[in-house]
């Protein structure tokens, strides 16, 4: 198999592999998944019927030796915001369908039958597996049963949430090691599209695959090194873990959770403050200092990591395995900045522990943590639990095992339905989305990315990338109103890196370092045998289909707005409002 | 006597005497009226700026090393390499990452 596309027909459990498409040839990850979802999905379509699908796209140079490029993206049509969605993760499926020769795995139809499966994809074979037995299995269960039968698999699905049909399910991935499926494309709701069509995991087996051959080897060559180079030398991307050189392999992402808490924007209590006095406790600081810990008290038997790839030929490493502190065995790997906040911060819990156990316990039901932060917060707001609880949170958090508890129900439909359901009207949601870790209001910029995107509040869909790269987005003035620009700017170069299969961190490395961009323009256009590669014209049509896509679905200007709450309320220690104009959203995706 | 107050970050923590990861990692000095962040940071605290990434004053990013402390500042001092990632970028753009040349202090981007 070489640039095919896989087409998974659930209706009549039939399955062909089909020439990519001309028009398809240049893209990948989020560029494909959007394209495909724009070009076969009704728009108006019911999210969980047969006519909405499920796209699963390696970026353009997964599988290849391209540094910190394994990343891979799921789309379809949201049941949480009614609109596009990708959702990125790196994890192993997606440089496993890559050595496959796959340029996508789309899974459509609707089954007539009652019965759950698997769907296993080889070099010799496509099989539906019937699954029976992991329905409603816990996922840490679940990737160890399916571990031991497809030993360095690529694993990828709906949990408990997604085979529920619930909005806040995402797609689980497993891990290099295969201990943990929090590799997760987690946000939309993904894996109830996924469960609709009655399909637990994805496997993948690439015994006997090749890696991806370039089609200018000698230029690809060239910009890989580069890249390595630029991202080595990076102080934020580069250094060695356990020593005073590089942030990210020492702190991972959750580094941001003392610096955003010093920059006044620390979104606290369902964004009632932009600074938690506990955030040190559940900080990266905190994390390393764990693992530090129990690796000496434990030796060979400590299994808490930082400096932990995420996916195979990551040289960033920013992930980490959380350990406890009474055994040293994992808790839960990775604890993202975001997830630390969503479960921690937000819900004011200051304790590691219950911080790390409630994420373990998202990943296990297949929940998004973001939105599983803010419902929570949403039970805290209503008083149906307390503020800063640990215990009690993971209490709760566990009714959703129970599949008639009520609050279990209704916390799996995410944090608006939550939020209706038990009274509360402080939401922080944008098309129905739940908010991420940056205030909107000392950040203004996350703010129009946040309301504009058709993917609903998401802080990876405008990646703050683009005005030197992009010579017309920014202008002089920073403190400008040209924040439009800028946003469209950003949003536009996030979309062209997530196509193209590399990490988003890769950011530093190619902005601030001329050899990291020259790598980035060699490496993609060495792969797909161009001279060039427009990164602005490419990143630009994403997000102009996925544009069109929600207009054609009901969306107005009128969902590109934050909540008003963060117009009315203001945000301490800045004491500021979100004052960007309605016209200024609006500017965002005019005339391109 | 007025004073600052310097909260520190990751290795910048040794500094003070409550150093865990989980301390208030925070040492308190008298203010001196006029004195730039390049005075505290090299010459009071002994630092070079090379040992540090993002600066924060009052909870306002900082790349401008002759800005004038003001009387009461909340100083942040993190660690070189920890910086302002994702979404907190928008604070103040980008290409202030690893440069500190710029002259922008604080804007919200």
């Amino acid at each position: 198999m070489e640039n095919k596309i896989l087409r998974v027909n659930v209706t009549d459990m039939s399955y062909k592999l089909e020439d990519i498409p001309e028009k398809y040839k240049l893209l990948g990850g989020r560029g494909l998944t959007s394209t495909i979802v724009t070009d076969e999905v009704d728009p108006k379509s019911d999210p969980l019927g047969p006519e909405n699908k499920i796209v699963i796209a390696p970026g353009i140079l997964t599988g290849t030796s391209a540094p910190s490029s394994g990343r891979m993206s799921v789309g379809g049509k949201s049941p949480l915001t009614g609109g596009i969605k990708e959702a990125n993760a790196g994890g192993l499926t997606g440089t496993r369908l890559a050595r496959l020769g796959l340029r996508a795995v789309i899974i459509e139809g609707k089954p007539q039958h009652n019965d759950w499966y698997h769907l296993y994809i080889s070099k010799n074979k496509v099989e539906f597996i019937k699954a029976n037995e992991y329905f409603d299995m816990g996922l840490y269960e679940l990737i160890e049963k399916l571990g031991d039968k497809y030993p360095n698999a690529g694993l990828c699905g709906a949990g408990i949430a997604g085979q529920r049909l619930s909005k806040n399910a995402g797609i689980f991935g497993n891990n290099i090691e295969n201990t943990d499926p929090g590799r997760y494309a987690g946000r939309g709701g993904l894996g109830a599209v996924l469960g609709s069509k009655r399909i637990i995991a994805v496997i993948s087996d690439d015994t006997g695959g090749e890696r991806p051959k370039p089609k200018n080897e000698e230029l690809f060559d060239k910009g890989r090194k580069k890249m390595i180079s630029a991202l080595q030398e990076h102080a934020v991307t580069g250094g060695k873990a356990g020593t005073d050189k590089g942030a990210l392999k020492n702190y991972g992402t959750n580094v941001l959770m003392n610096i955003i808490n010093e920059a006044g924007a620390l979104p606290t209590k369902n964004f009632r403050s932009g600074y938690f006095e506990g955030a040190k406790n559940i900080s990266g600081e905190a994390v390393h200092a764990l693992v530090d810990e129990t690796n000496e008290k434990f030796g060979d038997k400590a299994e808490g990591k930082y400096g932990h790839p995420c996916h195979p030929g990551c040289i960033i490493q920013c992930s980490n395995v959380v350990p406890d502190k009474e055994t040293g065995k994992a808790i839960v790997s990775p604890l993202e900045y975001e997830t630390a906040w969503a479960l921690g911060t937000n819900c004011t819990i200051d304790n590691l522990e219950h911080v790390a156990k409630l994420n373990r316990i998202c990943n296990d039901l297949g929940l998004d943590t973001i939105e599983a932060g803010n419902t929570l917060a949403m039970a805290m707001d209503s008083g149906k639990i307390p503020w800063g609880d640990g215990e009690v949170a993971i209490k709760f958090l566990k009714k959703c095992y129970d599949s008639n508890d009520k609050d279990g129900k209704v916390f799996m439909q995410g944090t608006k339905f939550a939020a209706d359901t038990w009274g509360v009207d402080r939401v922080p949601v944008v098309k129905n989305q739940a908010l991420p870790a940056y205030d909107p209001r000392p950040i203004r910029g996350i703010g129009v990315t946040y309301a504009t995107t058709a993917m609903g509040a998401d802080h990876t869909a405008g990646y703050t990338i683009a005005p030197e790269i992009l010579g017309s987005a920014g202008g002089d003035d920073p403190r400008g109103p040209k924040k439009a620009d800028l946003s469209r700017a950003f949003q536009s170069t996030t979309a062209y890196v997530d196509q193209s299969g590399y990490c988003l961190f890769i950011a530093f490395a190619i902005l601030d370092i001329a050899e990291g961009m020259e790598g980035l323009e060699e490496t993609v256009a060495g792969f797909l045998g161009k001279d060039s590669y427009d990164i602005t014209e490419v990143g630009t049509k994403i997000i102009k289909i996925e544009k069109e896509f929600n207009k054609k679905a009901g969306f107005t200007k009128e969902d590109d707005r934050l909540p008003q709450f963060f117009r009315d309320e203001k945000l301490l220690p800045h004491d500021v409002t979100f004052d960007v104009s309605d016209e200024e959203l609006d500017a965002v995706y005019q005339n391109i | 006597m007025s004073e600052i107050e310097i909260h520190l970050y990751g290795r910048l923590r040794k500094l003070a005497d409550n150093s865990g990861p989980t301390d208030d990692s925070t040492i308190k000095i008298a203010w001196k009226e006029g004195e730039t962040l390049a005075d505290l940071v090299e010459k009071r605290l002994n630092l070079s700026f090379d040992e540090i990434g993002e600066i924060f004053i009052n909870f306002n990013p900082i790349m401008q090393h002759q800005m004038i402390i003001p009387k009461g500042a909340r100083i942040a001092l993190f660690e070189a390499g920890m910086y302002l990632l994702c979404g907190g970028q928008h604070m103040k753009g980008h290409g202030f990452i690893t440069s500190k040349s710029k002259d922008n202090e604080v804007n919200y981007f």
